[in-house]
């Protein structure tokens, strides 16, 4: 939960009452028992009221002059809301006709006039209690939604999330005319590290190289994969190959100068970086994610080919 | 407190019973007695004017704010007038809204 300090009610209530009598009874009877509450005088207002602040339960009255009760429930579920809003609609109208249109325009519930006191708060109550599990449910998403975009032992972003956010990047950047950076960048001799030192050890180096990394780009900006085992993708929207490189070699050298302790022995470790880059400035091609990466790697081989711990860049089109 | 002279109506009852100290209830009743007042003077126009559906709404609301504050008497009255109205019974509903009148009018002259 994200509520800090656990108010009994920690928004307020925004109750549509044009009778001055009933809007003052109920702001005090609510107001008595914890409710922040805020009033409108008819639907208009209320809608007005919606555009600055987000009221997630609403009490109305039925009949009002301008916009009534259900048109109001009508125009909340038009628009967009940033959550779900909670309509008890507060009605002298009692038949069953009246109740179904009031529940059809929109409305989630709805008291009748006069209305009881007890009666109200326990229907704000079930109000609250819907609005928790949509808050639980959207929390959960956002979590579900998380979980499937990472790789679990680095916190980067797994190959799913590339394959969906690459063809954007390329989208904004031809359109903008753009360029776009990637770097391909792998541990030299990581197997052997592995081999040497255990698997646990090297996991501990990807997540060390993968912290470093993540402190030396652009935060929100640039965007970083883990592509295969430790092999990583490097994304920089907006930059050309020649700050790519300059990037690559920084983070080649901060890679060097690493220190991963295992016990307590020292390891070196050491990377090779294939950079290239789409330069859209000059007017607009076609170029898809996975040649762009093909690219990078060509010249992760050719840095692999001139003895490792070194980066090649270039923009050739493999050949 | 107790009974309030000429209204024959118990604050104390009246108050406990909606949840509301008696200075909330008194607050809540002169708002009733200015906009009961108003709601009366749209009824006579809108009677003047032959629009049924304004002064029958007028009384709809008076109706609602006596419910809610528990006067069962002017509830009744405006409830019959509101019925009147809307089926156009206008010379009917003007002797109802005469003795509305006189029983809002105890209000003002306390709350």
């Amino acid at each position: 939960m994200t509520l800090t300090c656990k108010i009994r009610h920690p928004f307020p209530v925004l109750v549509v009452e044009d009778n001055p009598v009933i809007q003052q009874q109920l702001k005090i009877i609510l107001g008595k028992e914890g409710f922040e509450i805020e009033t409108a005088d008819n639907g208009e207002c209320a809608l007005d009221m919606m555009r600055d602040r987000f009221y997630p339960i609403i009490i109305t009255d039925w009949m009002m002059p301008g916009m009534n009760g259900p048109e109001l429930c009508r125009a909340i579920r038009d628009q967009d809301n940033p959550g779900y809003v909670f309509i008890i609609l507060l009605t002298s109208k009692n038949s069953k006709g009246d109740i179904v249109q009031g529940l059809e325009a929109g409305a989630d519930d709805y008291v009748s006039k006069p209305f009881d006191k007890s009666e109200l708060v326990a229907r704000i109550n079930t109000g609250e209690r819907i609005l928790e599990l949509e808050h639980s449910l959207k929390e959960a998403n956002e979590q579900i939604r998380r979980l499937s975009i990472t790789d679990p032992l680095t916190g980067c972003y797994n190959r799913a999330y590339l394959s969906e956010r690459l063809p954007r990047e390329l989208k904004m950047a031809t359109r903008y005319g753009q360029c776009l950076s990637l770097t391909i960048f792998d541990i030299d001799h990581f197997k052997g590290l592995n081999d040497e030192n255990g698997h646990l050890a090297g996991d501990d180096i990807l997540r060390k190289v993968t912290a470093l990394v993540k402190e030396t780009v652009r935060t929100d900006v640039d965007w970083l994969v883990r592509y295969g085992g430790d092999e990583f993708l490097l994304i920089m929207p907006n930059t050309p190959i020649s700050g790519a490189e300059i990037l690559a070699e920084r983070l080649r050298e901060a890679i060097c100068d690493l220190s991963v302790m295992i016990r307590d022995r020292r390891i070196g470790i050491t990377a090779s970086f294939g950079v290239t880059g789409i330069d859209m400035s000059n007017g607009a091609f076609r170029i898809s994610g996975d040649s762009l990466i093909n690219i990078a790697d060509g010249y992760l081989y050719e840095a692999k080919k001139a003895g490792r711990n070194s980066v090649r860049a270039g923009d050739q089109v493999e050949s | 407190m107790g009974r309030q002279k000429g209204t024959g109506m118990n604050i104390k009852e009246n108050s406990s019973a909606l949840g509301l100290s008696e200075e909330e209830y008194l607050y809540l009743l002169k708002i009733f007695a200015d906009t009961g007042m108003s709601d009366l003077r749209k009824i006579q126009e809108a009677i003047v004017q032959g629009d049924r559906e304004m002064a029958a709404n007028a009384a709809h609301s008076l109706k609602g704010a006596a419910g809610s504050m528990g006067l069962a008497d002017i509830y009744e009255l405006s409830s019959d007038t509101e019925r009147l109205l809307r089926c156009g019974r206008f010379d009917e509903a003007d002797e109802v809204i005469s003795s509305l009148e006189d029983k809002i009018n105890t209000f003002e002259v306390q709350a």
